[in-house]
């Protein structure tokens, strides 16, 4: 039986593994084996419950009626300005989908982050929103491979997310306000993985405005050997006109004035042409949200993955776009817009430091 | 403990984790040869006006102009390796789909491997925009070609697009590609259009023949243009593999069947598109009353997960049936356009030669 359950495809779905099936939700908050469902009708917090450290609501009082076993505690409360962890389990193995809802007015609020192997910094950060695509307060459907986002804002993500020692998941609410309702599903595999099985992570940045003649930059300071494997924008257009003449470059292992992989225009890169003039979301690429009037003020997003076609670099890796648009005459506008992005890629740990993430008023969507 | 053994091939989202040697490069008019390091270069090209105030880094070199006649090389890199996405745009592009011949040369062969109008190719023969949502094709607004066939090659891969028209054109064009050592089994990425105008009374359809080696079919995308009323796709879809002569192996029950649809398509009495990951009947094109006088219909369905395996040859049809008076069966005379897809071991046997511009177009 060599099959460890880790490289799942359609192709791949009738083979017999050891691995062993786990999911974690707020029933179930380590995921452990026949311990769903178990909480109580009791305003004492479940034993679980205040050893992971989250806010314990009291039972559903929508049960009040019923008993155990009756949808006592389906989802959290993330107290205000403070952390809750999500997941706090034991290796070695694999995070296969997650599932998240949350009030949409939130998005940007509520920071998700995610630990391996007992790390101090994160591999994952990124505002639960953006990193589901959904970056602008708006639900919005996308029906990419790795990301799914379904009617009524239902966040689900399937990158495969490896760990050997221990996977950390953490939901950082910034917001003056309790939030309540906060409803998530982590399923994962125990199971041995292998030694070149590298680390999800994904990075979001934003700069508003962009300053006059700058690139943007969606990923810098990376050290490692990986793959860069996906990119989602947040784009809101300041000038009017068509707002995506920029080039995405990707400078991989040294390069340093020139990148190797250098592209013809955004929407060129997101799989559109011609200043897209309708949204899509295709299992690659995607221009899911977005205003093609040329008003300024539009708000875009879109997406690449790079499932087929991930970047691979040995040593290091940046990724930039520009943003250009046009002015009278024919010639191009650097623009000075406001752009988020987040970048998910895997690479083999130690990860460099992120940049410090904005706070939560740098962040904010007006 | 055994490192790096991932040649990067066979990469799909449940190992998209794993580290492998393979280096990752791409081709486009910002880095004609995709040499590491080398895009974004340019001091002249087609954005040289547009940038000229803000100088070399600014889209400088974004795209290329094919003269009528040109066969513009697009690619041509040396393996081992394998091509894993590509992306096309521009005037080409948008208005002369069919007019415009791609082609895809593996390990030195004089004879392309593959050899298709780009528009057929991305699975929109006919003019017009519809949005292909699949695994390995995806059209996206407005007319962006993209498609992530593998396409594995040993010793180089040329690609090249024909400028048939009288026009110049803009062409914008993404190869992304890595570098790395194949595997004794993988083969080669395959590509033929046909197409009949009408097809003869009686006559089936020819999709794919004249294959020699070994390999798998893997997709199809039809384009019909109907010459009669009522339902035209009752016909079946035939694979000849390894010797079948006078019956296939694998034999359908209808084209809408073959495409994973069912009762003609016919919702409430409407025709009503679809495109999903393997299947799809993505493009419609109904009579406006005055000139665009012709029902047609674009349809693909890729054989992923099902492949059409041959040990030596392969052969393809399609027969085009509709309906007479009485419930007999009407052997159509259709426009008939195809592209049959495949992997195979070279040589690749030759081509049908390509009919010339008159008979490719669409009017």
């Amino acid at each position: 039986m060599s099959f460890n359950g880790a490289n799942m495809n359609l192709g791949s779905i009738m083979k017999l593994s050891n691995a062993v099936t786990r999911s974690i939700t707020a029933e179930n908050v380590y995921g452990e084996k026949g311990k769903g469902g178990m909480a109580d009708l009791t305003i004492e917090p479940q034993a679980e419950v205040e050893k992971i450290g989250q806010h314990w609501d009291g039972p559903s009082h929508d049960a009040r009626d019923l008993a155990k076993t009756w949808k006592i505690r389906p989802c959290i409360t993330l107290p205000k300005q403070s952390t809750s962890t999500i997941m706090d389990v034991a290796g070695p193995g694999i995070i296969q989908h997650i599932w998240i809802t949350v009030d949409s007015k939130r998005y940007r609020d509520l920071i998700l982050r995610m630990y391996w192997d007992d790390e101090a910094a994160p591999s994952v950060e990124a505002p639960v929103g953006d990193f589901f695509c959904n970056g602008w307060k708006t639900q919005t459907v996308i029906l990419a491979l790795p990301i799914n986002v379904n009617p009524t804002g239902g966040f689900n993500c399937y990158f495969p997310m490896p760990f050997r020692k221990h996977a950390r998941i953490t939901i950082e609410n910034r917001s003056p306000e309790n939030i309540v309702g906060f409803f998530y599903a982590i399923n994962f595999t125990e199971t041995d993985i292998d030694p070149d099985d590298a680390y999800f992570h994904a990075q979001f940045r934003r700069t508003n405005p962009l300053p006059y003649m700058e690139d943007y930059t969606i990923l810098d300071g990376v050290k490692g050997k990986g793959q860069y494997v996906g990119t989602y924008l947040a784009w809101q257009q300041n000038s009017t006109g068509w707002w995506g003449e920029g080039e995405f470059k990707a400078f991989i292992d040294g390069d340093v004035d020139f990148p190797t992989i250098c592209g013809t225009g955004t929407e060129d890169y997101f799989g559109g042409a011609w200043g897209f003039g309708n949204t899509y979301s295709a299992p690659y690429l995607g221009y899911p949200f977005g205003n093609y009037d040329g008003k300024a003020g539009n708000r875009h997003g879109v997406y690449r993955f790079h499932i087929m076609d991930p970047i691979r670099f040995k040593k290091d890796l940046r990724v930039t776009i520009q943003a250009i648009g046009w002015r009278s005459e024919g010639r191009f506008l650097p623009l000075q817009d406001d752009i988020s992005s987040v970048a998910y890629w895997y690479q083999s740990e130690p990860h460099q430091p992120f940049p410090q993430l904005g706070n939560r008023d740098t962040l904010e969507v007006i | 403990m055994v490192m790096n053994l991932f040649d990067g091939l066979n990469t799909n989202l449940g190992n998209l984790f794993r580290l492998s040697q393979a280096k990752s490069f791409s081709i486009s008019p910002e880095n004609f040869t995709g040499e590491k390091g080398h895009g974004g270069m340019a001091v002249d090209g087609t954005g040289a006006q547009c940038a000229r105030e803000l100088g070399p880094g600014w889209k400088i070199s974004p795209s290329v102009d094919i003269s009528p006649g040109e066969i513009f090389t697009i690619a041509k890199i040396a393996g081992p390796g394998s091509v894993q996405s590509i992306w096309f745009g521009g005037t080409v592009v948008r208005d002369y789909g069919r007019l415009a011949i791609l082609r895809f040369y593996w390990d030195g062969q004089e004879q392309p491997s593959a050899e298709c109008p780009l528009g057929d190719f991305f699975t929109l023969g006919w003019p017009g925009f519809a949005q292909n949502n699949s695994i390995p094709v995806s059209i996206n607004p407005n007319r962006g070609f993209n498609c992530f066939w593998q396409m594995p090659f040993r010793k180089n891969c040329r690609v090249t697009l024909e400028n048939l028209t009288d026009h110049k054109v803009s062409l914008y064009y993404q190869v992304n590609y890595t570098l790395t050592e194949v595997p004794e089994d993988a083969a080669y990425f395959h590509a033929q259009f046909r197409r009949i105008n009408p097809l003869p009374h009686k006559t089936d359809y020819i999709v794919l023949d004249g294959v020699h080696g070994a390999g798998q079919y893997v997709g199809t995308y039809l384009a019909v243009g109907v010459t009669n009323n009522n339902w035209w796709g009752e016909g079946e879809l035939k694979f000849f593999i390894d010797g079948d002569t006078q019956f296939p192996t694998i034999c359908g029950t209808g084209t809408e069947d073959y495409f994973g649809g069912s009762y003609d398509w016919d919702v409430n009495g409407k025709y009503v598109t679809y495109t999903t990951p393997y299947l799809g009947m993505h493009q419609l094109i109904q009579p406006d009353g005055l000139y665009q006088s012709q029902q047609r219909f674009g349809m693909y369905r890729w054989h992923i997960l099902d492949p059409i395996r041959f040990e030596q040859d392969i052969k393809v049809t399609i027969q085009a049936l509709g309906w007479r008076s009485e419930g007999r069966y009407l052997p159509l005379q259709c426009d008939m356009a195809s592209v049959a897809y495949w992997y195979q071991t070279l040589p690749t046997a030759p081509f049908p030669r390509l009919p010339d511009r008159d008979i490719l177009e669409i009017i």
